[in-house]
């Protein structure tokens, strides 16, 4: 049974009792925002021009005055911050609020820090003490023991990211370089796909395609950094053998 | 069967690398890249690039939102406090340059919204809106409906998954609801299971008695009954709001229909869930990822607390052989430990192929045949693969290896040196790999890379177990124990007296109450519940596994919750094995025997125990019960015993 508009717009009503309708077989229009997910992914990938700078680098330019550097920062650690500040308040709106207030803080505070090679450690100090002060205002009277029974996590050493050898990362830096030249679309089906981790249905939803689209589209992605990739690997591992008992 | 062409190579290699090709062409293709050398080479290429990519992209994602906010911040706050000679910070977003852009958008879309504001007021019939189609709804038996806003939906049939906007609601038989929007459904009656994604947007369930089920990243299930209404959170944060109540929930947190809030086993969602959650005619890959996340270890086990998510069979039935896969220059033909099974049912076991390497093996069930997919270079293992919900087969070795093969690649993911011999590997709810060494107990990430390390014990021999709230425990050989957090921070820790010669090599079993039991070679059971009580269990005869709801075994006797025992008189050699299914059914093996009891909710033994030739005289690998959908599997030296 189909509805029209009308039929549907009344069915919204919400002192009306909603409508009953039978199953029916149909596939959904891909031109529909809304049946197609209503939004696009903000996430991205870190290709900005400071991506080969240490964080020593970038403290010293944010010094500087260099408000792009700070991005870089901001763009390298949120993950990192924002992981740190869920596992201590357990609470994903709250944790991007201290992670956000965490950055804000570091900022603040960055001619304070004694040795800019160590910016990642002292930027995790920073969240886990704003995170435990937002644990305590919430529960005032509680002691921190108590908080810790019940499931808060203890204040970390300062040493838990490893500063960043860019010696070692070439090869990541070179898959960087591939992906700033690719098209705003390409990238960001990249991202739907390795970020999201979104099956090819999930992604035509998301993106309102066809599934064999989104398969063509990803092939077309994958030839493009595959031929931008000169450097090959060899998979590791043995041709599979079949024995039958 | 459609021929394959060399111009779509490319893009069939790219399906066949997402597993998104057509199940026709995947022996096509597999053909080709056996015996065509462009086709491998290219294969090849397109891996390396793609696991390039993707590592890369894993690591250097942002959100860009993230960025601007913290931007806005800075600029609201104008902070500018350096100390220095320098110059004041520059703006530090670049959306703070466009700010006069946005402003204007924000305008114009406030504009747009009171234009249609105005539209609807005018133009709708009585009490409408505009409905568009804002969900998909996926029957078990493979059709598709699609709902458009305030229209009810019941679950017929064998019930339903409907998608909202990404986020997966399965549908108990009978189970209505009505979708608002986007982000919002009302539960008119039933029993619906949601899994939020994206994980950054508020969705939220409501009820008609204007209560709100809201959450966030998160799994959980709302049941609305005549006694009211249930919550439970499996993982992530739940707020309940009922007028001026208002209720938190986090992971293992239940809100009950009497009001009180309450812990609760993720495990037992899992349990009821599971045959939703892997219907055959379901979205296979996504409904498999969430099941086995609800489950660490897939294929459940008695490492856990001794129940399986699955039923065996209806009716139990003599048991046929499956000998294992010959091993050129095996040391011996023994079988050291238990088989596992990976979503789709496909069974995993370690061959030893001398004495100083093992293989890993599947076997297909319909096709009868085993199918190497990966081999340790040095060192043997003792202890079950494990199957991660990604689906790599990951197993440790006395070498200091980890190892994790893609058995539907064929290929090695990752491999990582933990120092010492591995003595098993279990998988937490986050998804981390605990690692069993001799001086330390390491976590891995799902690539590989090490998370945390315990180093608090420097003897351990034993896997670990994860508890119902994800706590950790692990045991060191001499008898120490220890609790620990899922970010490996101690919780407790204690030690159990020993006999001489007496050591702990088994893993922990964990009962839903939290309460931990461990049991020594000399068969000693201590358990040690989560207020870190430690007591005396009684001593099991023999290396027995005792299960969570408090059944152990005694020689050849069974012993039950109530203290009863019952004797399997015809067993002539000790029990080995055991395991409970979700119907409530305790499998125990003999040797040439499996035994089956129908246990009560409390442990109590009910009916008439049954016993079932199982088709090799040898005793069972201990834990080596393993029950999927309608069949029961034993591990045994000789090969594994099926019983469907």
């Amino acid at each position: 049974m189909q509805h029209s508009i009308e039929e549907r717009g009344a069915a919204l009503s919400a002192e009306e009792a909603p409508k009953r309708i039978s199953k029916r077989s149909s596939k959904r229009s891909m031109t529909d925002p809304i049946s197609r997910g209503g939004f696009r992914t903000s996430r991205r990938i870190r290709t900005g021009p400071y991506i080969r700078h240490t964080d020593q680098q970038l403290v010293e330019l944010t010094a500087h005055g260099d408000g792009d550097a700070y991005n870089e920062l901001v763009e390298r650690y949120q993950n990192a911050v924002r992981n740190r500040a869920m596992g201590v308040v357990k609470d994903f709106q709250a944790a991007e609020d201290i992670a956000q207030e965490a950055f804000v803080k570091a900022f603040k505070y960055l001619p304070d820090l004694d040795d800019s090679r160590k910016f990642a450690g002292w930027l995790m100090t920073i969240v886990q003490h704003t995170a435990l002060d937002y644990v305590r205002a919430q529960r005032q009277g509680v002691s921190l023991d108590t908080m810790r029974e019940q499931g808060y996590e203890a204040p970390r050493p300062t040493h838990g990211l490893q500063v960043e050898k860019l010696e070692d990362r070439e090869e990541e830096f070179q898959v960087l370089d591939a992906l700033k030249d690719l098209r705003e679309d390409y990238r960001e089906i990249i991202i739907l796909k390795h970020v999201e981790k979104l099956s090819y249905k999930e992604i035509a939803d998301r993106l309102g395609m066809s599934v064999s689209a989104v398969g063509e589209k990803l092939s077309r992605v994958r030839g493009l950094l595959k031929r931008k990739l000169t450097k090959r690997t060899v998979p590791r591992g043995s041709e599979p053998e079949t024995h039958h008992p | 069967m459609t021929a394959i062409q060399d111009d779509d190579r490319e893009l069939l290699l790219s399906l066949y690398i997402d597993g998104e090709l057509e199940a026709e062409r995947i022996p096509l293709v597999e053909e080709k890249l056996r015996t065509d050398p462009l086709w491998k080479s290219e294969f090849e290429a397109l891996r390396a690039s793609e696991d390039k990519v993707s590592k890369t992209v894993e690591s250097n994602w942002y959100d860009q939102e993230f960025t601007e906010k913290v931007a806005e911040r800075l600029k609201t706050r104008k902070i500018q406090s350096w100390t220095s000679d320098a110059p004041p910070p520059r703006e530090p977003s670049v959306l703070l340059r466009y700010l006069p852009w946005a402003a204007a958008c924000a305008a114009l879309l406030l504009f747009g919204l009171l234009v249609t504001t105005w539209y609807l007021q005018h133009n709708r019939k009585p009490g409408g809106t505009l409905g568009a189609t804002v969900a998909t709804v996926r029957m078990l038996d493979g059709s598709e409906t699609e709902l458009h806003a305030g229209e009810l939906f019941t679950a017929e049939g064998a019930g339903a998954c409907a998608n909202v906007d990404g986020t997966l609601l399965w549908l108990r038989p009978g189970a209505q609801l009505t979708v608002q929007g986007a982000r919002k459904v009302t539960l008119q009656n039933g029993e619906v299971l949601a899994v939020v994604r994206p994980d950054v947007v508020p969705f939220q369930i409501a009820l008609p008695s204007q209560a709100t089920v809201e959450a966030l990243g998160t799994r959980f299930d709302v049941a609305l009954n005549a006694q009211g209404v249930r919550v439970r959170v499996v993982e992530g944060h739940v707020q309940y709001k009922d007028g001026a109540k208002l209720v938190d929930l986090l992971g293992a947190q239940a809100l009950g229909t009497d009001g009180a809030l309450k812990r609760f086993d993720p495990r037992e969602a899992a349990l009821e869930w599971k045959e939703l959650l892997v219907a055959p005619a379901s979205n296979a890959p996504v409904q498999a990822e969430h099941a086995a996340s609800l489950w660490p270890q897939v294929g459940g086990g008695p490492e856990h607390n001794g129940q399986t998510p699955a039923s065996g069979p209806d009716v139990l039935k003599e048991g046929r052989l499956v000998p294992y896969p010959k091993v050129d220059n095996a040391a011996d033909g023994g079988q050291y430990a238990p088989a596992v099974a990976g979503l789709d049912g496909t069974l995993f076991v370690l061959r030893p192929a001398n004495d100083k390497s093992m293989q890993l093996w599947n076997y297909d069930d319909q096709a009868k045949s085993w199918t190497k997919c990966g081999a340790a270079v040095s060192g043997i293992s003792q202890h079950a693969p494990v199957v991660t919900p990604k689906g790599l087969v990951v197993f440790g070795t006395s070498s200091g290896e980890v190892y994790a093969y893609s058995p539907r690649e064929h290929k090695q993911a990752w491999q990582k040196n933990v120092g010492s011999s591995v003595f098993g590997v279990c998988a937490a709810y986050n998804g981390a790999l605990l690692c069993s060494t001799y001086a330390r107990l390491v976590a891995l990430d799902a690539e590989g890379r090490e998370a945390w390390s315990f180093d608090g014990f420097t003897d351990i021999q034993a896997p670990a177990a994860v508890g119902p709230d994800g706590t950790i425990y692990v045991a060191s050989r001499s008898g120490k124990l220890a609790a620990l957090d899922a970010s490996g921070t101690p919780l407790r820790q204690t030690r159990v007296t020993l006999g001489t010669s007496e050591l702990l090599f088994l893993p922990p079993v964990v009962a839903p109450s939290g309460k931990a039991w461990f049991t020594s070679t000399a068969g000693q059971i201590a358990a040690w519940s989560a207020t870190g009580q430690l007591e005396p269990v009684g001593n099991a005869g023999r290396v027995a596994l005792p299960l969570g709801l408090g059944v152990e075994a005694v020689g050849t006797k069974l012993r039950f919750a109530d203290g009863s025992e019952l004797d399997l008189k015809n067993a002539q050699e000790p029990l080995s094995a055991l395991a409970l299914d979700a119907s409530g059914q305790l499998y125990a093996s003999t040797p040439g025997t499996l035994w089956r009891v129908k246990l009560d909710a409390g442990g109590k033994r009910s009916g008439v125990p049954e016993a079932k030739p199982s088709a090799s005289a040898e005793a069972a690998v201990p834990g080596g019960i393993m029950i999927l959908p309608g069949k029961v599997i034993v591990t045994t030296p000789a090969g594994l015993v099926i019983h469907d």
